[in-house]
């Protein structure tokens, strides 16, 4: 909790010093966050002996520039966890803000690194349909920028896998597959594998479908 | 007034309409397609009233041929009402239909069939609901039963009406169809922009149009507008199906699918099952075939010699008649037990699970589950087989598909191997017949799969559940089997009959075999006449068995041929050239050039199969 509290409270210096161009009080941060004010002096002064934040004369606090960096690395983290979920997972852009200020505390800079080259490295993933390169107009329903590519097949799935279907990626067959209710979002149990031929249920009814069919169609396993 | 029955395959709606029309049904063929139209009539309270059983779809917007079949129907007025037939037991997957059918503004009534399964299943439907919510008549049938059937027709004719329901698509499609209905020149409905979003429509000006906003939308959302549409129609069936079904929960039964559908033991009961049907319609249909070919002999071809006919006269009407004879003596006791057993198998849904089983030995020859219908049908007679090659996906896939059928041995090929190989041979040796055959399926499968152009798109198959057969339906998909033998192979069957008798009587059969028998005797090994009898086998395969008999003159073959030269003799008329028939429904269906080419291919298969056992036999490493 700690921790959290005091990058809370290092980013609403931060804000408060980008709004206003100076230092912010207890009482500023207080709007920021959702800490009282006892706690937050208390922080602050924890902050000022770790070095991250001064003091002035005035009772205003200010960062140190070991302060604007930690502040900085946070705010980092925060923008590409927002990217992430809103982006990659189609999250709306408040609930992606809201997770993101959580989830910001806790990922070590490593995870952010992979995710921050996920996100790069995929955007130039050729998002050409793998089965049928001609077929026209469908590029880029491999979701956003064809970065699904990252994710699991149908066809990766085995006996008895409950999943949720995420995406279709358009050639061929993808109208059939919608008339029989595989769109995006169902759920699907995969009832038998032989060999890679798949029986799968949706929508209570059983519906075989051959290995290159399966693998355009992306899902989440859920069980 | 005029009635179409429509809804998703295997929901029963066939069984609904041979309950409302009874005999008398015509089965008409769709310019175009061949897809196949009943209709039917039913008198209700003193006026007749026309009801067309139109092809299961899944979709009204679909591009498949039947798709597209229904949907022109339905947009061209041709219907005065509507039925949809869903099933009760998966109502939410078929009220997508539903909601389509009733987006097109015409008297609609559903009929909610399988009532009585769903009442196993613990499944409450509240139809007073559904009715309110949709604002057309519901009716709950149960057509195994006849339950509620004799409802359906005073139903649609009274309480019919177009539909209120409607679904609410996402913002952008409803927009994006208010600007087409405003913007066009010839007022479209609100169902025209919706297909014309999926470019769909006859209308340039109206698609040009849906076109530019379908493929902004599609940048948008990343999704097809088809898609979307389909989202928020299905979307919209679940929202209901939750409103009116209502689940108790009741012990699940054993299901045989546990066993059915696994590899072991669900392929050998599969290879076991067709073992069985292929033995019994050989031993029923050998039975019977004796019986016919007796009947002829003494109640007309006997009375036919003794009237002493001018020579020309009686060779053609012998000719006639021996066509006959042998039409029917091949198609009711092979051909139609095999399809009526066929059918059997059909109706149950045990021909999907065949078809999952099956599905990835079928990729190696680039073809896939579904392939096997058709495959398995050839057995029978190989025309319905190539006819019922376009049900499955690419023009790839039929190309290779037609291949392999015409090499799949049917009944008459079957008369050959056992009446030649089986008698005179062995058990054993014709059986080998039929292995060799397969193997040169598998090889000609394998080769084809790696040279032909074009996609694989694989199958997508409903497995419905397993039902107990119902006969009048076995007996209708027998028929529509057997239909497409007697229409196309048996006039093709008489003119050839006629045609060999003619160049018989003037002789020319003598100079075929001159030029033929070098080539038959080096290469094959066999005697001048059966040249002669093998040519006969591309008119009428059977024909070539009962030609060489004939050119014998002897029943007891092994007097005058090797049991080598009857093995290679059953072996190559069985492989080269489908019969003329076949040769006529390749064209048809696939074009003048895939005929041809299959037409070549088999004769060449056939010769070097024949030449190969020769040389094998002639060094001594045979028998």
């Amino acid at each position: 909790m700690v921790i959290v509290e005091r990058e809370d409270v290092l980013l609403s210096l931060m804000r408060q010093a980008k709004l206003t161009g100076q230092g912010g009080r207890p009482k500023d941060i207080v709007c920021h966050t959702c800490l009282s004010e006892d706690r937050i002096k208390e922080i602050l002064s924890d902050l000022v002996k770790t070095g991250e934040v001064t003091q002035q004369e005035d009772g205003t606090y200010h960062l140190s520039p070991s302060g604007i960096q930690a502040a900085e690395t946070i705010m980092r983290r925060h923008h590409v966890l927002e990217t992430f979920l809103q982006e990659m997972l189609g999250m709306d852009h408040e609930m992606a803000h809201a997770q993101a200020c959580t989830m910001e505390h806790h990922t070590t800079d490593d995870t952010i690194n992979r995710l921050r080259r996920f996100l790069r490295g995929k955007r130039e993933c050729p998002a050409v349909c793998p089965v049928n390169p001609d077929y026209p107009g469908h590029q880029g329903y491999m979701g956003h920028h064809g970065r699904r590519c990252a994710f699991k097949s149908l066809a990766d799935c085995s006996h008895g896998d409950k999943v949720r279907i995420d995406a279709i990626r358009g050639c061929g067959r993808g109208g059939r597959l919608a008339d029989l209710g595989l769109i995006p979002g169902e759920r699907v149990t995969v009832k038998r594998r032989m060999a890679d031929t798949l029986l799968i249920n949706v929508k209570d009814c059983d519906i075989a479908i051959s290995p290159e069919i399966a693998r355009s169609v992306l899902v989440e396993v859920e069980n | 007034m005029k009635i179409g029955l429509i809804g998703n395959p295997n929901v029963g709606k066939s069984l609904i309409f041979s309950h409302l029309t009874g005999i008398g049904v015509e089965i008409s063929n769709y310019p175009g397609t061949t897809v196949d139209i009943h209709s039917g009539v039913a008198c209700i309270d003193r006026t007749s009233v026309e009801i067309t059983d139109l092809p299961g779809i899944y979709s009204l917007d679909g591009e498949a041929d039947e798709e597209r079949l229904v949907r022109d129907m339905i947009l061209s007025n041709s219907f005065d009402v509507i039925v949809v037939v869903l099933d009760a037991t998966h109502l939410e997957r078929n009220l997508y239909l539903l909601l389509q059918v009733l987006e097109h503004h015409i008297p609609v009534m559903a009929v909610l069939n399988m009532a009585d399964e769903a009442e196993k299943q613990g499944l409450h439907i509240d139809i007073k609901t559904l009715s309110q919510m949709t604002g057309v008549p519901v009716l709950l049938t149960s057509a195994t039963l006849g339950k509620n059937i004799a409802e359906i027709i005073p139903v649609a004719k009274l309480r019919a009406t177009t539909g209120t329901y409607q679904v609410a698509y996402d913002r952008h499609i409803e927009a994006a169809v208010r600007t087409l209905m405003r913007v066009s020149a010839n007022d479209p409905t609100r169902v025209k922009a919706l297909l014309a979003l999926q470019g769909i429509g006859t209308d340039p000006s109206l698609l040009e149009a849906a076109k530019t906003i379908s493929s902004e939308m599609d940048e948008e959302h990343r999704m097809p507008v088809s898609m979307l549409l389909a989202g928020n129609r299905h979307h919209a069936a679940s929202e209901i199906k939750q409103k009116i079904v209502t689940k108790t929960p009741v012990k699940e039964m054993f299901g045989l699918d546990n066993w059915l559908l696994k590899p072991f033991p669900g392929i050998p009961i599969m290879v076991l099952t067709l073992l069985t049907m292929l033995l019994a319609v050989f031993f029923i249909g050998s039975f019977f075939e004796e019986l016919i070919v007796e009947a002829f002999e003494i109640w007309v071809l006997a009375p036919l010699a003794a009237a002493s006919l001018d020579p020309l006269v009686y060779e053609l009407l012998f000719s006639f008649i021996i066509a006959i004879q042998a039409g029917l003596g091949i198609a009711f006791p092979f051909v139609f037990t095999f399809y009526l057993l066929m059918s059997v198998i059909e109706d149950t849904g045990y021909m999907s699970r065949i078809a999952f089983l099956a599905d990835r030995i079928m990729h190696k020859f680039g073809l896939h589950g579904q392939a096997i219908i058709p495959m398995v049908l050839g057995l029978g007679c190989n025309v319905p087989a190539i006819m019922a090659i376009r049900q499955i996906g690419t023009k790839r896939e039929r190309h290779i598909a037609a291949f392999l059928i015409t090499m799949v041995p049917c009944s008459a090929r079957t008369v050959i191997i056992a009446g030649i190989v089986s008698v005179f041979v062995g058990l054993y040796a014709a059986l080998s017949i039929y292995l060799v055959i397969l193997v040169l399926i598998l090889l000609t499968g394998f080769i084809l799969s790696r040279f032909t152009p074009g996609n694989q798109l694989g199958m997508v198959l409903e497995v419905p559940p397993l039902r107990r057969p119902i006969p009048v339906m076995v007996l209708k998909r027998a028929w529509i089997n057997i239909r497409e033998f007697l229409v196309i192979a048996m006039p093709l069957l008489m003119v050839s009959s006629v045609f060999l008798g003619l160049i018989g009587f003037y002789g020319y059969l003598e100079i075929i075999e001159a030029v033929t028998a070098p080539l038959v005797h080096d290469i094959l090994g066999l005697p001048p006449f059966a040249s002669t009898a093998l040519l006969f086998g591309i008119l009428r395969k059977e024909m070539a068995f009962e030609t060489l008999v004939v050119l014998a003159g002897t029943a007891n073959l092994p007097e005058v041929m090797t049991k080598i030269q009857l093995y290679i003799f059953a072996l190559v008329s069985t492989l080269f050239v489908p019969c003329v028939s076949t040769i006529a429904v390749l064209y048809r269906e696939q074009g003048l050039k895939t005929a041809a080419l299959i037409s070549l291919y088999t004769v060449f298969l056939g010769f070097t199969a024949g030449a190969v056992f020769h040389w094998l036999s002639s060094h001594g490493f045979l028998f």
